[in-house]
C-alpha cells in the first residue's frame, strides 16, 4: 500500500505552495477586504478604522450619495468604452500582424506588448503626443474651424479613453492573433476556390470561426477596463476619477480604509454585474461561431 | 481594385502599430532634451537626464528595490508555478480542475480591489513595507503566466521518456530533473524573465505597498509623473523599455519552436 500511498499525496504535495500562495494573498485579503469594508471609520486619532465594530454606513455613503453613483457610472461607461475600443481597433490588427510571415509577426507581436509591459508612464507621452497643443486631434480642430486656439485636452476624458485604450488593447491583440491562428486556412482557400470575393471569404469562413475568440477577448478587455486605474490616474482630472482611483484616494490620502474597502468591493461587484450582462451576447458570438 | 484594398489594410496596420509604439519613440526623443521643459529637443541634445537618472540615490535605490523585489518573486511564482503545472500536467487527483482554474482567478480581479485588500492584511501580518510582502503579492501576479508557459512546456515534453528512466531504475526526483527538466529548461528560464519583467514594471500593487524605505521603480517614479513632467521620467522610461526589451528578446528566443 505504501507505493500507493505516496502517489496520492505527490500531486497535493506538488500543488501545495501554488495552493498556499492563492489561499495566503488572494483569498484571504479578499476577505479581510470585506471585513474591512464593514468597520466604523476611524475619527481621526491613530489606526485607520475602529475595531470590532460593524456598520454599513461605507456603503450607505457611497451608494447615497450622487458622486459615489456617478462614479460607478462613469467607471462603468470607461470600462465599456474602452473595451469596445480595444476589441474593434485589436481586430483588424490582428488580422494584420496574423498575415505576417513567422519573423515579422514576432516583432510585431513585441511591437504590440512592449509599450503597454515597459512602463506604464509611457501613455502620458502618448496623450501629450496626439492630444498637446500642436497633436493631430488639434491639428484636425483647427483646420476645420471646430476651434480657432488649440485645445487644452490632455486633461480631459478623450485622454483617459486614450490612455486606457493604449493600456487594454494590447491584451485584445494577444487573444485575438492567436484565435485567428488556429483557423484551418484551407477552409478560406476553399471559400475562394468556390468563388468567393476576398471580403465574402472572410465575412462568411474568417469573422464566425474567429467570433468565440472576439467573445473571449471582449470579456477580458472589459474586466481590464472596469478596474481602469493608470489612466485615469495619470491623465485624468477629478471628473475622470474611476472606482480604482477611489479606492487608492481614500485608501492611500486620506486613510479611511472602510472607504476605501467598500470602494474596492463595488468595484468587484461592479465586475461581476458587467460580466455577467456581457454573457448574452458573448453567447450569440459563440453561437455564430459553431460553439455551445 | 483589389490590390488598392491589400495596400490599404497593409497601410492601417502599420500606421495602427506606429500609434501604438509613438508615445515610447517619444519618450526616447524627449529624454535627449537638454533643458527642464517638457519639449521635444531639435537642435541640442544631450544625456543630462540619464546622468541625472543614474546619478541620484534615489533613483539608483528604487532601481536595486526593484530587481531585489522581483528577484524575490521569481523565487516565489517559478517554484509554486513549476509544482503546480507538474501536478497538474503529470497526475491525476482530486481537485485538479479546481487549483488548475483557481491559479487563473488573479487575472480576473482588478489590481487595485486585491492590493486594498493586502495593505490590512500585511499589516495584520507585521510585514508593512518590508520587500517580502511585495514581492509575494507580485509573485502573485505572475503565477497565472509562469503556469501557462510551464503547463504548455511539460504538455509537449512525453511523460514516456521519464517512465523509461524510472525503468531504468532512476528514482522520482532524478528522472525528474536528469530527463523532464532539461527538456523544460528554455520555458523554466523564460517563465522566470516573465515574472521578472512584470514584478519589475508593476504599478498598482508598489503604489499600495511600497514604503519609504522599500520603494520600487514604478512607484518611485508617479509622484514626478504626477506633479512635475521633467524629461527625467522620459531618461527612466527609456531605460525601463530598455531592461524590459532584453528580457523580451530573451524569452522570444527561448520559446522558439
Amino acid at each position: 500500500m505504501t507505493p500507493r500511498r505516496t502517489h496520492l499525496a505527490v500531486p497535493w504535495l506538488l500543488s501545495a505552495p501554488a495552493a498556499a500562495l492563492l489561499l495566503a494573498l488572494f483569498a484571504g485579503p479578499l476577505l479581510l477586504l470585506l471585513r474591512v469594508s464593514l468597520y466604523e471609520s476611524s475619527d481621526g486619532g491613530t489606526g485607520f478604522y475602529r475595531p470590532g465594530t460593524w456598520t454599513l454606513r461605507a456603503y450607505g455613503e457611497l451608494l447615497g450619495e450622487p458622486f459615489g453613483r456617478g462614479t460607478i457610472a462613469f467607471t462603468v461607461a470607461l470600462g465599456a468604452a474602452v473595451a469596445a475600443l480595444s476589441v474593434l481597433i485589436g481586430y483588424p490588427l490582428a488580422l494584420f500582424i496574423h498575415a505576417l510571415p513567422r519573423r515579422a509577426k514576432a516583432l510585431a507581436i513585441g511591437a504590440v506588448v512592449l509599450p503597454k509591459l515597459a512602463n506604464v508612464f509611457v501613455v502620458l507621452y502618448g496623450v501629450n503626443l496626439l492630444l498637446g497643443h500642436s497633436g493631430p486631434v488639434n491639428r484636425v480642430l483647427l483646420a476645420f474651424g471646430v476651434t480657432s486656439e488649440p485645445l487644452l485636452l490632455t486633461h480631459s476624458l478623450f485622454g483617459v479613453v486614450v490612455a486606457e485604450t493604449y493600456l487594454v488593447l494590447p491584451y485584445a491583440v494577444l487573444v485575438l492573433v492567436p484565435t485567428l491562428d488556429r483557423i484551418d486556412p484551407a477552409l478560406v482557400a476553399a471559400a475562394r476556390g468556390l468563388g468567393a470575393g476576398p471580403w465574402t471569404a472572410f465575412r462568411r469562413v474568417t469573422l464566425p470561426l474567429s467570433l468565440p475568440g472576439v467573445a473571449v477577448a471582449g470579456q477580458l478587455c472589459l474586466i481590464w477596463a472596469l478596474g481602469a486605474f493608470v489612466g485615469p490616474l495619470l491623465v485624468g482630472g477629478p471628473e475622470q476619477a474611476t472606482l480604482a482611483v477611489r479606492v487608492q484616494k481614500n485608501g492611500l490620502e486620506y486613510g479611511d480604509w472602510p472607504r476605501a474597502a467598500a470602494t474596492a468591493v463595488l468595484s468587484l461587484l461592479t465586475v461581476a454585474v458587467c460580466v455577467a450582462v456581457y454573457a448574452w451576447p458573448a453567447r450569440a458570438m459563440r453561437r455564430a461561431g459553431g460553439g455551445p | 481594385m483589389r490590390r488598392l484594398t491589400l495596400h490599404l489594410t497593409r497601410g492601417l496596420g502599420v500606421l495602427a502599430l506606429v500609434t501604438l509604439l509613438a508615445p515610447l519613440a517619444c519618450a526616447v526623443w524627449m529624454s535627449f532634451a537638454p533643458g527642464e521643459v517638457l519639449e521635444p529637443p531639435t537642435s541640442q541634445w544631450s544625456l543630462r537626464w540619464y546622468r541625472e537618472f543614474f546619478g541620484t540615490a534615489k533613483w539608483t535605490r528604487a532601481m536595486a528595490t526593484s530587481a531585489e523585489v522581483a528577484g524575490l518573486s521569481v523565487l516565489g511564482s517559478l517554484g509554486s508555478g513549476l509544482a503546480l503545472a507538474v501536478a497538474v500536467t503529470r497526475f491525476h487527483f482530486r481537485g485538479r480542475r479546481a487549483v488548475a482554474g483557481a491559479v487563473l482567478l488573479p487575472l480576473f480581479v482588478p489590481a487595485v480591489v486585491l492590493a486594498m485588500g493586502l495593505l490590512p492584511f500585511v499589516a495584520l501580518a507585521g510585514l508593512q513595507g518590508k520587500a517580502v510582502a511585495l514581492a509575494a503579492a507580485h509573485a502573485l501576479v505572475s503565477l497565472p503566466a509562469v503556469y501557462l508557459v510551464l503547463r504548455g512546456a511539460l504538455a509537449q515534453a512525453d511523460p514516456d521518456l521519464e517512465r523509461a528512466a524510472r525503468g531504468l531504475g532512476v528514482g522520482p526526483v532524478t528522472a525528474f530533473r536528469r530527463v523532464t527538466l532539461p527538456l523544460i529548461g528554455p520555458s523554466v528560464i523564460a517563465g522566470a524573465v516573465i515574472a521578472f519583467i512584470l514584478s519589475a514594471n508593476e504599478f498598482a500593487f508598489a503604489v499600495f505597498l511600497s514604503s519609504p524605505r522599500v520603494r520600487t521603480l514604478p512607484a518611485a517614479l508617479w509622484p514626478e509623473a504626477r506633479d512635475k513632467e521633467t524629461p527625467l521620467l522620459a531618461a527612466a522610461s527609456v531605460v525601463t523599455a530598455l531592461f524590459t526589451l532584453l528580457g523580451m528578446w530573451i524569452v522570444a528566443r527561448l520559446l522558439r519552436r
